[in-house]
């Protein structure tokens, strides 16, 4: 076949730049692509030389070879004989791509099971299944909150093809941990079952909790009074808020145990136990009375702490 | 044939990673063997088409689901016009020619 001039197929000057180029041959692969065009054996004739000329203008060396006039459009021409996608897409080959993303292929994981025309048409199966194999496993990664890790939680996972995947956070749940979802991956081919999903859980740090194996750690400022005198706190532990009491004489560092309101440990079913450390705080405006009974007993108590 | 996931990267010119989000995202659906994918000569020009349409035609990851699922419903759409047209072949003459004088007649 007689080739055209590459700069005239692709509609630029001769002086176009590599981007000039690029963006001509993108402009026209939208509209030209032969898996975009099915059916239409022109379109795909133009494709190809529009790819052709592409190619040869966006290798340097040949493209000074031929404004150089050391060899001819043809010249280059590649022998393009690979298939195309729509080669198999509309034989018994592209069964598994049909109803790709739809709902019924989730529900049923057949493929072809999905807005079948024929089916429609004539009220009955068309494609027969005869290869039977297991569906691949698949990975994926689920952020949730610190409380649905630590107590439990229903969550749902919609991927780019929108399956949805609904799924149960364990209660006691840890960062990383990965959890496995039977007959939850890729559908099997033929009546074959579908692989798994392994969903590792990433947990979002909470403003006040920290967690250390199934135990809950939590800073608690008290006040000087509190701490001194001691008194009755209200504590929020991962179930709601708790009274706790603190005991006479505490300090910032007394760490006070609340039994069983941890997380959940499966294996053992029990409960680990919150620690709260208080931190004493003293009022945040100067205050001379303060000052002065403090000045008063420091003369009789002297202590060290460093 | 078939290729596995290293030879189809290599022949695709992608990174296996890049390939294994696709896959991810069952963009393609390859069967798997041995703890490896296996792509037939089908997934292998899908992976390619990804590409293309990825690269040369700038269709962006958000938008891909959408242009893969309207490609599938058209192929399937056209597997199923290629069936109707092989079983109208077979059909008697009367039949053909009522089915094509009421196609004649639509609209």
């Amino acid at each position: 076949m007689a080739m055209r001039d590459p700069y005239e197929v692709l509609g630029v000057a001769k002086t176009a730049g590599a981007d000039a180029i690029k963006q001509a041959y993108r402009k026209l692969a939208k509209r030209l692509h032969p898996d975009l065009n099915p059916g239409n054996a022109k379109i795909e004739q133009q494709f190809k030389e529009v790819s052709a000329a592409y190619h040869m203008l966006a290798d340097a060396e040949k493209r000074r070879r031929y404004d150089a006039g050391e060899i001819d459009a043809s010249g280059t021409e590649r022998a393009d004989s690979r298939k195309y996608y729509r080669s198999y897409a509309e034989s018994g080959r592209g069964n598994k791509y049909r109803g790709f993303g739809t709902e019924e292929e989730i529900n049923l994981g057949a493929p072809g099971d999905a807005d079948d025309l024929f089916a429609n048409l004539f009220g009955h199966r068309r494609f027969g299944q005869k290869v039977r194999m297991r569906g691949a496993d698949v990975s994926y990664a689920a952020t949730v909150e610190f409380l649905e890790a630590a107590l439990g939680a229903r969550k749902r996972l919609t991927l780019t093809d929108g399956k949805v995947i609904d799924f149960t956070v364990p209660p006691g749940t840890a960062e990383g941990q990965v959890l496995r979802l039977k007959g939850q991956g890729f559908a099997g081919f033929g009546d074959a079952p579908p692989g798994d999903a392994f969903v590792e859980i990433k947990v979002k740090p909470h403003p006040q909790f920290t967690r250390a194996g199934f135990d809950i750690h939590l800073e608690m400022p008290v006040t000087l009074q509190e701490a001194v005198l001691g008194g009755t706190i209200e504590v929020p532990t991962i179930d709601g808020r708790v009274s706790m009491a603190i005991p006479k004489g505490s300090n910032t560092g007394t760490q006070l145990r609340l039994k069983g309101k941890g997380v959940m440990n499966a294996k053992t079913h029990l409960r680990g136990d919150q620690y709260v450390q208080l931190k004493v705080v003293l009022p945040s405006q100067k205050d001379e009375k303060l000052a002065e009974m403090v000045e008063r007993w420091a003369k009789d108590n002297p202590y060290k702490v460093r | 044939m078939s290729w596995t996931m290293d030879q189809a990267a290599a022949e695709i010119g992608v990174e296996r990673t890049v390939i294994v989000s696709w896959i991810e995202q069952h963009w393609v659906l390859p069967a798997a063997s041995g703890g490896d994918y296996l792509f037939e000569e089908v997934d292998l020009a899908r992976l390619r088409l990804i590409n293309e349409l990825l690269d040369e035609l700038q269709i962006g990851e958000e938008a891909m689901p959408i242009v893969l699922n309207l490609l599938d419903q058209l192929y399937e759409a056209r597997a199923a016009l290629g069936e109707l047209e092989t079983a109208i072949a077979g059909c008697s003459d009367a039949v053909r020619d009522e089915i094509e004088a009421r196609i004649a007649r639509r609209g």
